[in-house]
């Protein structure tokens, strides 16, 4: 299940607080793990998907449920809350909130609310803030 | 997994970098689907006010929740990281993430991701979980 943009591009007065955006699935698979190693080195053990790929998991999930977004938008801040592990061949289940639109000083602030369920297990919760462009 | 509660919390979080390389972003590009001109493409880069490729922002926070879990052994379930992105990271730029205990209770680090100059990329703090903080 995903929104859409009432236009070409997902613009600021889309946005509705409380809103659910779109929910997607993500597999921690062999591809994602190859990508992971050549930026970051390889995770300690076989078994261990290293926290941050959670944290790219969470980006991916937003990227997919609002798109396709004007350019120029400003990732500003990022709070994140750990909850909990995955291996790799997990499947994490992720669902994207708007939590709030603020026009301030003539800029456009949008929060997002990622949630990354691995099973019955919340692993990740982050509030991704954008300044948005349009 | 918890950390002994009785273990004194460590002064400063393990220090690890990354080299920005275009490889590397362009990896991490696929690996969040993020294809952004902005960090993958030389020519409309450079029409920009960066001038030229920037890293993704939540490319260098990793390498603050790398610094946490090279620290701790692990993710402390529980752990929460606030941060501001200050200031871009140019493509090719080495970056280095580390931390500094603010508070041992509540156990809270100053968090940050710096280039080999100095200038900082992003501030925030990250706080432990009550069971992870030094008595």
């Amino acid at each position: 299940m995903t929104s859409a943009p009432a236009g070409d591009v997902w613009v600021f007065d889309d946005f509705h607080p409380g809103a659910r955006l779109g929910d997607v699935s993500i597999p921690l698979d062999a591809d994602r793990m190859t990508h992971w190693a050549a930026i970051y080195g390889k995770a300690r053990t076989t078994n261990h998907v290293p926290a941050g790929m959670l944290v790219a998991a969470m980006m991916e999930a937003y990227l997919t449920v609002v798109r396709p977004r004007p350019p120029g938008n400003i990732h500003a801040n990022q709070k994140l809350a750990f909850g909990g592990t995955a291996k790799p061949g997990d499947r994490l289940e992720a669902e994207v909130r708007c939590l709030n639109k603020v026009l301030r000083n003539e800029r456009r602030w949008i929060t997002l609310d990622v949630r990354l369920r691995n099973g019955a297990q919340d692993v990740l919760r982050g509030e991704i803030t954008t300044i948005w462009a349009r | 997994m918890q950390v002994d509660q009785m273990v004194t919390l460590p002064k400063e979080l393990e220090t690890v970098s990354l080299e920005t390389g275009a490889e590397a972003v362009r990896r991490y590009a696929e690996l969040t689907t993020d294809f952004n001109p902005i960090h993958v493409d030389p020519e409309f880069a450079a029409g920009t006010k960066f001038g030229a490729p920037i890293a993704h922002g939540t490319m260098s926070l990793n390498l603050i929740v790398q610094a946490i879990e090279q620290t701790f052994g692990t993710m402390p379930a529980g752990l929460t990281i606030e941060v501001r992105f200050v200031r871009p990271v140019k493509v090719g730029a080495t970056i280095r993430a580390g931390g500094t205990l603010q508070s041992a209770a509540p156990g809270t680090y100053g968090i940050f991701v710096e280039t080999q100059e100095g200038e900082r990329a992003i501030e925030g703090i990250c706080v432990l979980p009550p069971h992870e903080r030094a008595s």
